[in-house]
This record gives C-alpha cells, structure tokens and sequence, in this order.
C-alpha cells in the first residue's frame, strides 16, 4: 500500500470512528430519553452499527501498516502508549461486537412489540366481533321468544273457537 | 417466535459471545504463548488480532446457534440470558484490556 | 570407554606436536658426529613407519586384520608424532576391539558388506544369506551383532524381506556382547519395521523390553499405541451408534406414523445449519491462514451432523421424565462426538493429535 493510501485510510478511519462515537452517544441518549420512539431509536442505532462496521473495516486495512511500521517504533519510543493502542484494539473489537448485538436486541424488540400492537389489534377486533355475534345472538333468542309467545297465544285463541 | 425474530436474536446472542470470546482468547494467548517484547520485535509477518478476531467470530456463531435455539424453546430466558451475556462480555473485556492488553 | 579411547587418541597428538627431533641447524658443543647421526636414524625411522602405516592400510583392505594390527603398532611405535599416528592408533584399537574368533568374523562381515555394495542382487542375496548363516555361530563380541544389523537392513532395504529382517535385528537388539550404539540403532530399526507392518504392539514388546536402550522411540510407540486404541474405540463407538440409530429411526416411525415422518422430526434445520458451521467455518479460517488441513474440520462437521441426527431420533423414540435413559443418551452422544472428531483429525492429519500426546 503507498504511503497516501495509508494516510488516506488513516484520516478516514479517524472519521468514520468519530461519527460511530457519536452515533453511540446518540443510541444511548435517545433510549434513554425517548424510549418510546422505537423505530427512530432502531434507525439511528442501525446508522451507528454501519458506522461501526465502516471503522472496523478500515482499522482492519490499517492494521498491517501499524504492525509492520508503527508498532516496534511506538513501543520503543513510548511503551505506555504502545499498550494503550493494544487495549483500545480489544476494546475496538468489543464496541463493534456488542453495538451489533445491541442493534439484533433492539430490531428484535421492535418485530415483538409490533407483533404484540398487532396481536393486541387482532385481540380487540376478536372481543368486538364475538360481542356482535353475542349482540345478534341475544337478538335472535329475544326475537324467537317473543314470536314464540305470540304464535302460541294465537293458538290458544283459535282453539277455543274450533279444534280438530 | 416468529422466524425472523429467532434469527435476529440468535445474532444478537453470537455478538455478544464473540465479545466473551475474544477476552478469553487473548487471556489464554499471554498464557501460553507468550508474546515477544514489542519493542524489540520488528515486522511481524501474520497479525495475531486478525486470527484473534476471526476466532472469536467463529466461536461466537456457536452462541448464534445456541441462542436461536433457545429463542424457540423459551423467547423469554433466551432473552434474560442475552442481557447477562452482554453484561459478562462488557465486564470481561475491561478486565482483559486492563490486565491483559 | 569410547570417550576414553578419544582422549588418549587427542593427548597424543597434542603430544605429538610438542615433542620434536632436531633436524639440522647447530649442534650442541662436542657432539657434531652423534647429531648428525641421530638425524639420519630418525628420518629412516620415519620412512620405515610411513611404509608400515601404507603396508597396514593394503592388508586391511585386503582383509588381513592381524597383520594390518601389528603392521599399525609397529608404525606408532616408530613414529609416535607422526601425521597418520592418529589414524593408525583408532584404526588398530578398531580392528583389536572386532579381533574376536582370529578375526574370521570380521573377515565375513567385511566381505558381505563389500557384495552388498557392489554386486549384483543374486550374489548379494547369497553373501546376505552366508553371513546369516554364520552369525549365530560368531563367538561374544561386537562383530555378531553389526553382522546382524547389516543383515537385517539388507533384508529389508534392499532384499525385500522384511519378516525376516525383524527376527534378525531382534537378535543384535538383545545380544549383550554388542556395543551400546549398534544394539539401540538394531532397536530402532526394528520398532520401525514393525510399526510399518502395523504391528505396533509388536514394537512396544520390543522396546519395553529394552527400555533403555532407546527411551525415545519407546515413548514415540507407546504414543502410536494410545491412538490405536483410541481409533479402535472411536470406531466401535460410531458403529455402536449406527446400530442404536437403525432401531430407534424404525421405533420413531412406528410411533410417528411412517419413514417420512421420523425423518423430518430427525432432522432438524437448525442442526444441520450448526453442523455445516462447525467443519465449513473453521476450514475457512484455516485456509485463510494458509497453514494446516481444513480437512478434519470438515469431517468433524459432518461427523457431528450425524450424531445429532442419532441423538434427536433417540429423543423420540424415549420416553419422556426418565432421567437415567436421558443421561445415558447424552453420554452415547458425547461419546460420539468425540469419537467423530478424533478420527476426524486422525484419519486426515495426525500431526494435530501430537500436541496432544496422541
């Protein structure tokens, strides 16, 4: 890889961590916050989990160029930093992890209380059709009864008159 | 559970086993196969990171497919055990990154 | 006594460098006519002994080992410090330490070696075959037993007999009178050729009884041993899984209202999706790293399909709420991903199971 190319990849790997940090601090404010609000938590956590990926994936292209240059000069130099770096490696790979699971946990929360909303709609369609039926139920019982009645009173009055 | 629902959770389970994992791997890697100084190593051909990183990948597909099992058997611990495997991986990666950079 | 020989062999020399004979240059005061003498005598001195050290080299190419002894001696003792004193001094306490029986054996040895090497396979085969002959009948020493070893690797390398090499080599391994070396290089040679044949327990008799000889190769076949019996067992485990498979699919089917049934209730997705993982996965990062065989992950892959598959129809064929039927179907089924995995990694690429003193 040429020299610009690093150079390159190192600001934009700088860029895209930044806007995942951001993204981060955002996720957790907006759960905090707005709860309520799924879907826009789920999108902005989405944005956060690309942005992830993005800075994961340009630290991985950087990672020979720091371990072939960078590494044996910053330990000798600096060895506090040098491990520094190392942790902020296996921190790296924690973030983009745990963002991922974050992200699967939060759009599985989103299709189960959707389908919870739906199965709630459905619940109270089913309580308003069963109470319609009820209603005409009742209906044709009372309507029954009272012709019922009133074809047996007529019977009675017939046959007092004439009977077979 | 609803299939997709089972698959996104499973993820979610593998993510957060490849986090402990990957603590893990580099605990047992300073263990038993002690680096050299880095300060007198120069040009390491093959990045231990990337292997370890893979590694981790690939046990955490472990914990998908445990967790998506578990989805369809019982949604409700698979979920509380989602939450303590996050909270295990977070506690275990500050901890490695801390003792065992 | 080998190390001994080796630092009477280098005293002599740096002796020999120290000590010198004047050769020309001013004689001491009065003795002009003695020096120049002594000078005379010790250059005719040292022209006898280059001759007798030459006259040595010939009988023993010749195979005249008690003429070339004396002929060796004679040179030292002629001329101590010479440049082939060395040579001379290892070669006779060579020939002296292989002089048992007048040197007939040696004599029989060397003759065979020198028909190995240059004739043709018949004569060859028939000098082998004499030597063979004669061994048995060699007095104690050290010639019996690297007549043995030379025999024995004649039949294996280059006769094609190999069932009589072992016997052969068996012989100089245990023959008490043959130097150390020749006995632990006859041992090997043997544990080797019987590990070829397969008949590892063969090789382990053989090297326990003389453990330490070459403590080594014994560790190194009993390693051998303990996969054999591993393998053996693993393999009876799989079989005893497929017979326990065959009747519990047919239960299930009964129970489930036909094949087609039992066989979508056996297999499930989700199994079949983390089985295909397992090998497929890790044969990928193995090739990514480009060392090692991805090979026995992608067995092991399939191997744990299948038991996956014994497990879930033992599962329906069970009666639920038996804890002990339970425990026993979890223990068959480890047993037999276990058994899977290691003739997975066995059957493909053993080196793996070194590590762990397999």
């Amino acid at each position: 890889m040429s020299e610009d190319a690093i150079h390159l990849l190192a600001r934009e790997h700088a860029l895209a961590s930044w806007a995942a940090v951001a993204g981060l601090l955002a996720t957790a404010w907006m759960m905090a916050a707005r709860p309520h609000r799924r879907e826009l938590v789920l999108a902005v956590s989405a944005s956060t989990a690309v942005a992830l990926a993005i800075s994961g994936a340009l630290g991985s292209m950087l990672e020979g160029a720091y371990r072939a240059r960078l590494r044996q000069p910053l330990f000798t130099r600096a060895p506090k930093l040098g491990w520094l770096f190392e942790r902020k490696e296996h921190l790296a790979f924690g973030a983009i992890a745990l963002g991922f699971c974050g992200l699967s946990s939060l759009l599985v929360a989103a299709l189960v209380a959707s389908r919870a909303r739906r199965a709630a709609k459905e619940r109270e369609a089913l309580e308003a059709l069963a109470e319609e039926l009820a209603r005409a139920g009742r209906l044709g019982w009372v309507v029954s009864a009272l012709l019922g009645v009133a074809a047996a009173v007529a019977s009675a009055l017939v046959a007092r008159e004439a009977r077979l | 559970m609803r299939k997709l629902e089972q698959v996104a959770l499973g993820l979610a389970g593998g993510s957060a086993t490849a986090a402990l994992a990957y603590a893990f791997l580099r605990v047992a890697e300073r263990a038993l196969l002690p680096e050299a100084n880095p300060a007198i190593l120069i040009g390491v051909e093959r990045s231990a990171f990337a292997f370890r990183a893979l590694s981790a990948l690939y046990f955490g597909g472990f914990g998908a497919f445990g967790f998506a099992a578990l989805a369809l058997a019982r949604p409700l611990v698979a979920a509380r055990l989602l939450r303590a495997a996050v909270g295990l991986a977070a506690v275990a990666l500050v901890a490695q990154a801390a003792l065992a950079p | 006594m080998q190390a001994t020989r080796r630092l009477a062999l280098v005293a002599a020399v740096l002796l020999g460098m120290t000590v010198r004979v004047p050769l020309g240059g001013a004689a001491p005061p009065g003795t002009a006519p003695s020096a120049a003498s002594s000078s005379a005598a010790s250059e005719g001195a040292a022209s006898r002994a280059v001759a007798r050290f030459e006259e040595a080299e010939q009988a023993r190419a010749e195979g005249r080992f008690a003429e070339a002894v004396r002929a060796y001696r004679e040179a030292l003792a002629a001329e101590p410090s010479a440049r082939f004193a060395p040579v001379a001094r290892a070669r006779a306490e060579d020939l002296e330490a292989h002089a048992e029986g007048g040197f007939a054996p040696l004599l029989a040895l060397t003759s065979a070696r020198r028909a190995l090497g240059s004739a043709a396979e018949p004569e060859a085969r028939a000098a082998v075959e004499a030597l063979a002959r004669d061994l048995r009948g060699f007095p104690e020493g050290r010639v019996r037993a690297e007549a043995a070893v030379l025999v024995g690797e004649a039949w294996w390398r280059k006769l094609g007999d190999p069932r009589r090499a072992v016997e052969v080599l068996t012989f100089a391994a245990e023959d008490a009178a043959g130097d150390p070396l020749t006995r632990q290089l006859a041992l090997t040679e043997a544990s080797a050729l019987l590990r070829e044949r397969g008949e590892i327990s063969a090789a382990l008799a053989l090297l326990e009884r003389h453990a330490a000889l070459s403590p080594g190769a014994l560790a190194e076949v009993r390693r051998l041993a303990r996969r054999g019996a591993l393998r053996t067992a693993s393999i009876a485990v799989l079989a005893s899984l497929v017979v326990v498979f065959v009747f519990a699919f047919f239960g299930a089917a009964r129970r489930l209202g036909g094949m087609r049934f039992a066989q979508r209730a056996a297999v499930r997705p989700l199994m079949v999706g983390f089985s295909l993982y397992l090998g497929g996965a890790a044969a990928v990062i193995v090739r990514l790293r480009g060392e090692g065989d991805p090979r026995p992950f992608l067995w092991l892959g399939l191997g744990v399909l299948a038991v996956s598959i014994v497990a879930r129809t033992l599962a329906l064929t069970s009666t639920r709420g038996r804890a002990a039927l339970t425990a026993a179907r979890v223990a068959v089924c480890v047993a037999g991903v276990l058994a899977a995995a290691f003739l997975s990694v066995e059957r493909t690429d053993a080196s793996y199971l070194a590590s762990l003193g397999l």
